[in-house]
């Protein structure tokens, strides 16, 4: 017997889909029957044609529609856009998030800290209202946010990223508190390291270092962390709410950077 | 999701445990349907899911308390000839025992029925796995080994120690490929039996919910689906909390 796809017939929102792993959350979750809106920063003919190609692969609508997720002007535009479908809404991935170079507290700059908090917290948190607003009339959905195990285990180095990310996991916890009456599920997933640009450059060394303090030996892909939404966003989390998932080989233990 | 997987799964009887079979079975995996008294009636519930999914469900009948139901169990399974590719213990006592009222005896009985024993019919399991480098097992554990609750100390300690064990697995077991994690449920609805009055305050519970309702079995055994399957392939010495968002 066929087993439905797992997200068929469902709409879903997506952020930071230019590369990595919001790139192949578009793909799997149109492969899993769900059409989708691929949010990025830039139009590029390379992200369209990746659209588009998702379309004919898949016979669902994959949109892009692009825009910088600090630009709150431009953001609420972007809403305008997603509700002009009159398509409800059933999912939201929040996973555009920048991860500044590491540096001590003291060595941090204050706008670096300043575009952390904005583009891994504060965006979210802004686009999620409108979006959740779009759900509760429709009494259901499910917010799924991409966080980090550095917003739960603490890195030398990292106290912006970090602290930018912890505030993103309590604002998901709180978030389904505040909705869940309405049928609306959030959680969060804190992957740990993961094979996209952002740690492209970590030297050799420290890839093997960090790759053996996991349980099973390895880092992630973008694919596991776009299983992980996947499930979150389809019927088969329907009682999971306000959770914090680790996507992360097994990490437990706190290392210093070399 | 578990196309050409062979999984074993203890606590049949239970309702989580017969959901769980269905979600695996309609899954496409073969199933080791492990059943504490292993009746015509529980014989005849495996045959039924095996004409519905067209797959292979063998029930075993497995005491965990026993060492030669674990021993004959392990020894069917190796006889299949079938390699293992996931383990779900969902077989657990939940006895209320006052605080005033634990001695060591039924303290070290419910451990051994909630812990001891489903750990080390998992270890004989793991072994199987780790010939094979992949594998995942996952024990069904609950929420008040976070939250505690009245009446329950030895069940909360013995779900709690579960959880402990769990994650030590996970970092043994995790360089063989076996992927070791937990579900902590919530107040999860009983199927079809009129409730009690103690079941009736349980229901209490699910106003404590974000969702506002209690969970349905099958919202557990989905749970223990995704863990089974290779879409939590990095996920390791987690839990996860099937709640409706408890606090």
């Amino acid at each position: 017997m066929m087993v439905k796809r797992l997200l068929e017939g469902k709409t879903v929102i997506v952020t930071g889909t230019a590369r990595g792993i919001g790139k192949k959350m578009v793909e799997k979750f149109a492969a899993s029957g769900a059409s989708v809106f691929a949010l990025a920063r830039t139009e590029t003919d390379t992200h369209k044609s990746f659209c588009e190609e998702l379309e004919q692969s898949y016979h669902v609508v994959v949109t892009p529609i692009y825009f910088d997720m600090t630009d709150y002007e431009a953001m609420k535009e972007a809403e305008r856009k997603i509700r002009s479908f009159h398509t409800p809404i059933d999912g939201l991935v929040n996973n555009a998030g920048i991860s500044p170079d590491t540096a001590l507290m003291q060595m941090t700059t204050i706008s670096t800290l300043r575009n952390t908090m904005e583009t891994n917290f504060m965006a979210p948190y802004i686009f999620t209202k409108y979006i959740v607003k779009m759900m509760m009339k429709n009494r259901k959905g499910s917010v799924v946010n991409i966080a980090s195990i550095r917003g739960v285990d603490p890195n030398a180095g990292d106290s912006a990223y970090g602290a930018s990310k912890a505030a993103l996991i309590m604002m998901t916890k709180t978030l389904a508190a505040e909705v869940g009456s309405f049928g609306i599920r959030a959680n969060v997933i804190c992957p740990g390291l993961t094979e996209t640009d952002m740690i492209s450059q970590l030297q050799n060394q420290n890839r093997t270092f960090e790759m053996e303090a996991t349980s099973l030996g390895k880092f992630g892909l973008p694919d596991d962390i776009a299983d992980a939404a996947l499930f979150l966003l389809s019927d088969l989390s329907s009682f999971v709410t306000g959770q914090a998932i680790r996507v992360d080989g097994g990490v437990t233990t706190v290392k210093k950077r070399i | 999701m578990l196309a050409g997987k062979n999984i074993i799964v203890t606590g049949c009887l239970s309702e989580t445990g017969r959901q769980t079979m269905v979600s695996i079975a309609e899954n496409g995996a073969n199933l080791f349907a492990c059943a504490r008294e292993c009746t015509e009636d529980f014989e005849s519930y495996c045959k039924s899911l095996e004409a519905e999914y067209h797959v292979q469900i063998t029930p075993l009948q497995l005491d965990v308390e026993s060492g030669d139901d674990r021993k004959s169990a392990i020894k069917k399974i190796l006889d299949t000839g079938e390699n293992i590719h996931g383990l779900v213990n969902a077989e657990e006592t939940r006895e209320k025992i006052e605080f005033g009222e634990i001695t060591k005896e039924n303290f070290l009985e419910l451990l051994q029925k909630n812990v001891i024993f489903p750990i080390l019919f998992t270890q004989d399991v793991s072994r199987l796995m780790i010939e094979h480098k992949q594998g995942s097992i996952v024990f069904v554990s609950n929420v008040v080994a976070f939250d505690g609750k009245i009446k329950y100390t030895p069940y909360a300690a013995s779900m709690a120690a579960l959880l402990g064990a769990m994650r030590s697995m996970a970092k043994e077991l995790g360089s063989y490929g076996v992927r070791v994690n937990a579900v902590a449920t919530g107040a999860i609805e009983k199927s079809c039996e009129n409730l009690t009055a103690e079941e009736l305050l349980q229901s209490d519970e699910a106003v404590m919910t974000a969702l506002k309702r209690m969970g349905k079995p099958r919202e557990v055994a989905d749970v223990l689906l995704f863990l089974m399957s290779d879409m939590s392939s990095h996920i390791t010495g987690q839990t996860i909390r099937v709640d409706g968002g408890m606090r």
